[in-house]
């Protein structure tokens, strides 16, 4: 459908969880009307819930080429958008006024499992896992729209709703199986992550992507050899896509996270990690065995004193490599603004 | 003539609305700003001043639609700055009802000297009915229902900003239902 | 007057034809209407025009992220309003090798701006009205606020004391421009100012006691050079977000991680290895680890011998180190002792520098030795000593304490002995278990054996600390230009002192100890005091400790004695003593009631002593509820300054004034010069001219702002100019001109600052490698600055002796607050920077829940029939609040754990996570009348413990009223 495609690889070795990319889009894209509850960028703790709660068993997606009827997320099911009494509690006058989103009844965040995780002390385990559009080669969003109202650019994939054309049926929030696309509810709309695209368009790389202190994410064009996503992805062959077995060709990847071992009942290291492995396997498919092995036969491979060139992919010494040809400063940049029913240019 | 009439002959012409929307800016800033000041400074704070008194409402959007600010202060910037306002320095906040009154003052004003250009006039009814529609009359209706004060004046100013509101609300979509030129706002 | 709407109606009718629009400026008058109504067919006609910034301004957000201090951020600007936020992501490669520095930045930077504009920030002066705490107040002009605070000020001053006004240095002072006022004041009118490093917890209490001072560490990129990183106590994924990916990176470089902590926390699943131990038992298991290097014969002889005090000889009598004057008449008093083995004889160890020479100092030395007058005493070195300490910490009896299997200790043991290069990192969680020093001694006695010191890549972490310079010359001189006539002063005391062979770095930290000097002879300076140790005395928190006899603090006299004894003896500095209330308290960069352990009690004892408190602040925090003003600051982006940051990012980053201050609010330094001119005007107009203070020194009131301005070479809105002198002054930066730093937002450190918080660092900074500190010590064999002039483990105080802390050694944790089941640890949220960011909505959002809450072991919970979510109450004797649970299978058995930095408003029901922190002083901490034990700058002082909190908990039905 496109001639190239943009791509994401996330490190999930780096990640911290901060949540900093969340910020960076929110604070970019998601303040309007009716986007409150709207986090395009999301980072969950895994195994959990994640955003929106249980959205790995709201179906969706295809399986055996056809579309998946899928579940389409409630509002309290995301996090809901939170009002806070500030004025109350500090100007209120009452000094046993307190701080409390939504007086009190407010049910779960959107991050409510926060560093939680599975397992049994001293074997619990988890790790996090940040996710965005996948901007996915066959989208099920875009098949389920009966107004041709979702496209996917020519020149590199990028999915985007044209919200001129939107009616809001949002049968696109049932057939993703990512659960990423939002409704608007006051614009009638469906939005979602736009990958920057007007950043982008002008050279320089997604807000999420370069305000991640941890380095995590890499940007680049699937086919340029020189860029680190064909080497991650197809060179080293160490990124891994999101349940592929949705249907849809994601183009966001994960470098699946290693972890400390478990420890026997005596309290020694064994030769298991925490993370069962079958658990990553079934995120993010069978090859998560052979990359984790990969991981730490560089590693030791390094330690030893050898080169390794995957070892400095990851590292990526100079910030700027991690993000293809999207090295751009921002601030030469136009500044990126709002299109009142944002058309896909 | 009743005080209603009254209201209603001033937001008759373009030089009343003007005119009137001048008195709402001035009344909702700060008493010590404004030269003969109907309202007493304690009774302004008492009502407006949330950080003076456990009785009062903010003024600013902001305080009502925190998660919004960024883009509510990008969108009354802009709509300030497309009819060539720019802000003042240490001017109050963008999204302050005081703010927001001057632009209307200045649209009327505009609509005033523009006599009979039809052009310009249904531009700045436009302009005026959208400026109503997604910001001045939400932020007014919040102040009204956030209002606790008892003080007469107050009320009186608050209840005179409604008024106004609606019968602006009211003058310009009946311009808009007459005029096939001004489409509506959807 | 009643306004009714005929009178409305009727000042409208009078404004027909007028054109007012005092917040905007309109175009310039055009000839003809028509040209002036633009196109406009809807709303999104204004969408149209493209976007663009007036200002991109470099800058960032100077409070106390300190570990992760600071950022370069860019911040965009139009019409005056900051709109957003990126990090500037410019920091130039160190070397071909490291990863670079970018982009820095955290979630919570990335917020900043939409806090700049919330309705909850105070833009004017508040004064209270009602009783305090009442949340009533009144908007009042700067000119009232300053002249009432400055006559309650002389008022205090005249009939009671110079020492009676108190400022509360928070964690967020910049040690630039906001201290340059303050300094100057506190210089000129002898006023106190609290030293908070121990009162926030941040004492390094074991690594002052072993290296002389606490103040060192290395770059974030050196430890990319490391073989072996320990996450021994930390949480480095919540504490160091924009550098640790350094970390992350150094595992792809060749490195391996150890975690050790109690509960699996977020920084573990970066490890390759986490060993889980019972809270507050890490001294156990670092000193198993000593015992198998030593035991085992991996001991680095050649450091050992020369870079420590092992080898040095102590008298089985006394208890004290052997010295020259002891065996030899006309030895040197200053001169320790050891037994060479080259020539087989006592010989004074190497004083003026650590080389040795010809010397081979002998390790393991028990031997019988006469003394000058002829007796005959048994000396051992401390090595010796040592070894006897070590034999009892076999795997299996520390596995047994710290709960950890003695395959795992000595699998630890073996890493760490294999490793090349260890390093550990950055943490001040070890110092908040009240026995926290023996571990942090512990731990460095396994970096100290093996030689892990002063090299590339193989470092201890002590205290990241790195300052601009110039401060002290604008603080401490009457002008500048009479700066080299104050400094001059002390030449002969400074020759005197290297002519006698103390090094540069004891001398300068000697004089950042007269601080808390006030009225010595050699310099008229600002005055400090123990933060701790104020609101423990004159606050009243050291009533919660009543109880504290039967927590097993392991005291051998009632605490009190220590406290007296040590007061009374002027080994810990408390300004005023305490007969003299304190009457006046300015709060500046600080949130008390919100930091302080068992603040309740600050309220009950300490606010009725107040005359007047005063808080300096952007927001209403926990403790500007319970003021008498509130005078508005202007936060980072609304004005220019320059402050420390720390080696692991060693860019010196600024903040250059993006818009003006909104409303009235104004920075630090016009605040407190508005005040020094209220009070000299005050002053002039009551006819006050001078008085003494309690020292015999001579306060101008009636000139304090002619002083403190250098005769109006600096006055209100000269913050950029301070800024400017503070950086040119200074020695650290030479490349760039302050205006080129001020447009590109950061600049690396070039140089050591040459002054005392930050001279321990000792090091050079290279412009192209990392950062090594110790480096002068362990390969220019210049002498720490400890009674030794070694690295030190045996610390011969008596109050070391009587509480047998002679040499490290393994206490099991106090239950502080009583015999209760669990304990209750802590650490550094990830969504806030101390109090700053603790309302924000996005990040309490984002967070796992909008509330405090406290997270309870999976087995723990269920015996309680506490479910996820379900309202708890905590209780300890000494108080109780109310929290939510959250049930987590990462935390160990018997312990909870709360983040810090809730704000008291943030409780429901009574009571905060600090009502339960009764944290009673450690006797050792309260020595001093020694060479390195005692008060200086940051260091030296009282500290607070709480991670040895002993609670309870039960359900509550539902959330409390």
């Amino acid at each position: 459908m496109s001639t190239r495609q943009v791509a994401m690889v996330m490190d999930l070795n780096k990640c911290l969880g901060c949540q900093t990319c969340t910020v960076a889009c929110k604070t970019l894209w998601t303040r309007r009307e009716g986007m409150g509850h709207m986090l395009w960028n999301t980072v969950n703790t895994q195994p959990g819930t994640g955003t929106p709660h249980g959205w790995e068993t709201m179906g969706g997606g295809f399986a055996d080429g056809e579309a998946r009827p899928g579940h389409r997320p409630a509002l309290d099911e995301y996090g809901r958008d939170w009002a806070f009494n500030h004025q109350d509690v500090f100007f209120g006058g009452d000094s046993k006024e307190r701080l409390v989103p939504n007086g009190g009844a407010y049910g779960k965040g959107a991050n409510h499992d926060e560093d939680t995780g599975a397992g049994e002390y001293p074997n619990s385990y988890y790790f996090y896992l940040p996710r965005i559009c996948n901007h996915c080669t066959h989208p099920a969003c875009l098949e389920a729209c009966p107004r041709q109202a979702i496209g996917k650019r020519e020149e590199d994939g990028i999915v985007l709703v044209d919200e001129g054309r939107c009616k809001g049926y949002r049968f696109c929030q049932e057939a993703c199986p990512y659960k990423k696309i939002y409704f608007n509810e006051e614009e009638g709309v469906a939005q979602k992550c736009i990958f920057c695209f007007p950043r982008i368009d002008q050279g320089v790389t997604t807000a999420c992507s370069r305000q991640c202190p941890g380095r995590v994410r890499f940007v680049g064009y699937l086919d340029d050899p020189a860029g680190p996503i064909h080497k991650l992805v197809n060179v080293h062959q160490v990124a891994l896509p999101l349940h592929a077995e949705y249907g849809t060709q994601p183009n966001v990847y994960y470098v699946p996270p290693l972890s400390p071992p478990k420890l026997d009942p005596d309290g020694n290291p064994t030769d298991e990690p925490r993370i069962p492995t079958e658990y990553l396997v079934s995120l993010f498919g069978a090859r998560v065995h052979e990359v984790l092995a990969k991981l730490e036969a560089e590693r030791a491979r390094v330690r030893d004193g050898g080169e390794s060139e995957l070892m400095d992919l990851l590292i990526s010494r100079k910030w700027l490599d991690m993000f293809g040809p999207f090295t751009r400063h921002p601030r030469e940049a136009q500044p990126v603004h709002f299109h009142p029913k944002r058309q896909p240019t | 003539m009743t005080p209603g009439g009254e209201l209603k002959a001033l937001l008759g012409s373009a030089a009343g609305r003007s005119a009137v929307y001048a008195l709402l800016a001035r009344c909702f800033r700060h008493p010590a700003q404004v030269e003969q000041h109907p309202l007493p400074a304690p009774a302004f704070e008492a009502a407006f001043e949330p950080a003076i008194s456990e009785h009062a409402c903010s003024l600013r959007a902001g305080a009502y639609w925190a998660h919004e600010q960024s883009t509510l202060f990008e969108e009354l910037v802009r709509f300030y700055e497309h009819f060539g306002l720019a802000r003042a320095e240490h001017a109050e906040l963008p999204d302050h009802l005081s703010v927001q009154f001057q632009f209307m003052h200045y649209l009327a004003h505009l609509e005033d000297e523009a006599r009979a250009d039809r052009a310009a006039i249904d531009a700045l009814t436009r302009a005026q009915r959208d400026f109503l529609e997604r910001q001045l009359r939400r932020l007014v209706y919040a102040v009204h229902g956030a209002l606790k004060s008892g003080d007469a004046g107050c009320r009186e100013l608050v209840a005179l900003a409604v008024s106004c509101v609606d019968a602006e609300i009211a003058r310009t979509s009946r311009a808009a239902r007459r005029n096939p030129d001004i489409p509506s706002t959807t | 007057m009643n306004v009714d709407r005929r009178e409305f109606l009727r000042r409208a009718a009078a404004l027909v034809g007028s054109l007012a629009l005092p917040d905007f400026v309109p175009p310039p008058a055009a000839a003809a209407s028509r040209a002036r109504v633009p196109a406009y067919a809807s709303w999104a006609d204004v969408y149209r025009k493209q976007w663009s910034w007036d200002r991109v301004v470099r800058s960032t957000h100077h409070l106390n992220c300190w570990f992760q201090a600071h950022c370069a951020w860019d911040v965009y600007v139009k019409d005056g309003l900051v709109f957003r936020e990126e990090q500037a992501g410019e920091y130039e490669p160190v070397n071909a090798h490291l990863p670079d520095y970018n982009p820095r930045g955290c979630q919570k930077g990335g917020c900043f701006s939409t806090r700049m504009y919330e309705p909850t920030r105070v833009t004017h002066p508040l004064k209270r009205v009602g009783p305090r705490g009442g949340g009533r107040w009144e908007r009042v002009s700067w000119e009232a606020a300053l002249d009432d605070i400055a006559d309650a000020y002389l008022d205090v001053t005249v009939e009671e004391g110079t020492d009676r006004t108190i400022w509360d240095l928070g964690p967020g002072i910049d040690l630039g421009v906001s201290m340059a006022a303050q300094g100057r004041f506190s210089m000129l009118t002898q006023s106190v100012g609290l030293d908070m490093d121990g009162e926030i917890g941040d004492s390094r209490r074991g690594t002052l006691e072993t290296f002389g001072k606490i103040v060192f560490e290395r770059s974030a990129d050196d430890y990319f050079y490391s073989d072996l990183i320990l996450f021994w106590g930390g949480n480095p994924l919540y504490t160091q977000i924009p550098q640790a990916h350094f970390y992350t990176e150094a595992r792809y470089g060749g490195a391996r991680i150890i975690s050790i902590t109690p509960d699996y926390n977020p920084s573990a699943m970066k490890a390759d290895l986490w060993i889980p131990i019972k809270p507050g038992t890490d001294a156990a298991l670092a000193l198993a680890v000593c015992r198998e290097i030593v035991f085992g014969g991996h001991v680095d002889e050649a450091f050992v011998r020369e870079q420590t005090d092992l080898p040095l000889l102590v008298r089985g009598d006394t208890k004290r180190y052997l010295r020259e004057a002891d065996i030899a008449a006309g030895g040197q008093a200053a001169y320790h002792v050891l037994w060479d083995a080259q020539s087989g004889a006592l010989r004074a160890a190497p004083y003026r520098s650590l080389a040795l020479e010809a010397l081979v100092p002998e390790l393991d030395v028990k031997r019988t030795v006469r003394l000058a007058d002829g007796t005959d005493v048994e000396v051992r070195s401390v090595y010796s000593l040592l070894k006897d300490r070590l034999a009892e910490y076999t795997p299996e009896a520390a596995g047994a304490e710290c709960g950890a299997s003695p395959a795992l200790v000595r699998r630890l043991a073996g890493e760490i002995i294999a490793a090349k290069r260890l390093a550990n990192i950055s943490q001040t969680s070890l110092c908040k278990y009240f026995h926290g020093n023996l571990a942090e001694r512990s731990i460095a006695l396994v970096f100290a054996l093996t030689g892990n010191i002063g090299r590339r890549g193989a470092n201890f972490s002590g205290f990241p600390l790195l300052t601009p310079d110039g401060g002290d010359k604008f603080t401490i001189p009457p002008s500048l230009s009479e700066a080299a006539a104050t400094f001059g002063k002390l030449e002969p005391l400074i020759k005197q002192r290297m002519a006698a062979g103390d090094t540069h770095e004891m001398i300068v930290t000697d004089l950042g100890r007269l601080l808390f000097v006030p009225g010595n002879p050699l310099l008229r300076l600002p005055v400090w005091t123990s933060g701790t140790l104020f609101w423990h005395v004159h606050g009243g928190i050291g009533e919660l400790a009543e109880k504290s006899e039967s927590w097993g603090l392991g005291n051998k006299r009632p605490l009190n004695e220590y406290v007296e004894e040590s007061i009374a003896k002027h080994w810990q500095p408390l300004n005023p003593p305490p007969d003299r209330p304190p009457r006046i308290m300015i709060s500046l960069c600080s949130n008390p009631l919100r930091r302080a352990r068992g603040a309740d009690k600050l309220l009950e004892v300490l606010w009725p002593k107040l005359k007047k408190i005063v808080v300096l602040d952007w927001r209403v925090s926990s403790t500007g509820r319970q003021a008498d003003y509130i005078l508005p600051v202007a936060p980072w982006y609304e004005r220019t300054s320059l402050k420390w940051v720390t080696p692991l990012s060693p860019y010196l980053t600024i903040t250059n004034a993006a818009t003006p201050p909104r409303g009235e609010s104004k920075c630090d330094w016009d605040i407190i010069v508005m005040l020094a001119r209220h009070i000299q005007a005050r002053a002039k107009a009551r006819g006050i001219g001078s008085v003494k203070s309690p020292q015999g020194l001579e306060v101008r009131l009636d000139t304090l702002y002619d002083d403190l301005t250098m005769q109006g070479a600096f006055k209100e809105g000269d913050d950029d100019k301070v800024a400017r002198t503070l950086y040119e002054l200074g020695n650290t930066h030479k490349k760039l001109t302050w205006d080129e730093l001020k447009e590109k937002g950061f600049a690396r450190f070039e140089n050591l600052p040459d002054e005392p918080s930050s001279i321990g660092n000792m090091c050079e900074i290279p412009p192209d490698d990392s950062i090594v500190p110790l480096t002068f010590h362990v390969r220019d064999k210049v002498p720490y600055p400890t009674a030794s002039r070694r690295i030190q483990f045996y610390v011969d105080h008596p109050y070391y002796e009587e509480l047998d802390e002679l040499l490290p050694r393994y206490k099991a944790p106090p239950k502080i607050g009583g015999d209760y089941p669990l304990v209750m640890t802590g650490g550094k949220t990830r969504w806030s920077i101390h109090s700053t960011w603790r309302d924000s909505p996005l990040m309490l959002k984002l967070e796992r829940s909008p509330e405090p809450y406290m997270l309870v072991a999976s087995p723990d919970a269920a015996k309680r029939g506490i479910a996820d979510g379900d309202w708890i109450r905590v209780r300890n004797d000494v108080g109780s609040f109310a929290t939510i649970a959250r049930v987590s299978p990462n935390l160990r058995p018997g312990q909870t754990l709360m983040y810090h930095a809730w704000e008291q408003f943030q409780f429901s029901g009574a009571g905060d996570m600090n009502s339960v922190s009764p944290t009673p002083l450690n006797p050792v901490e309260l020595a001093g009348g020694h060479p390195h034990l005692t008060a200086g700058v940051l260091q030296g002082q009282n500290s607070v413990f709480d991670r040895d909190t002993r609670i309870d908990i039960e359900r509550l039905r539902g959330r409390p009223s």
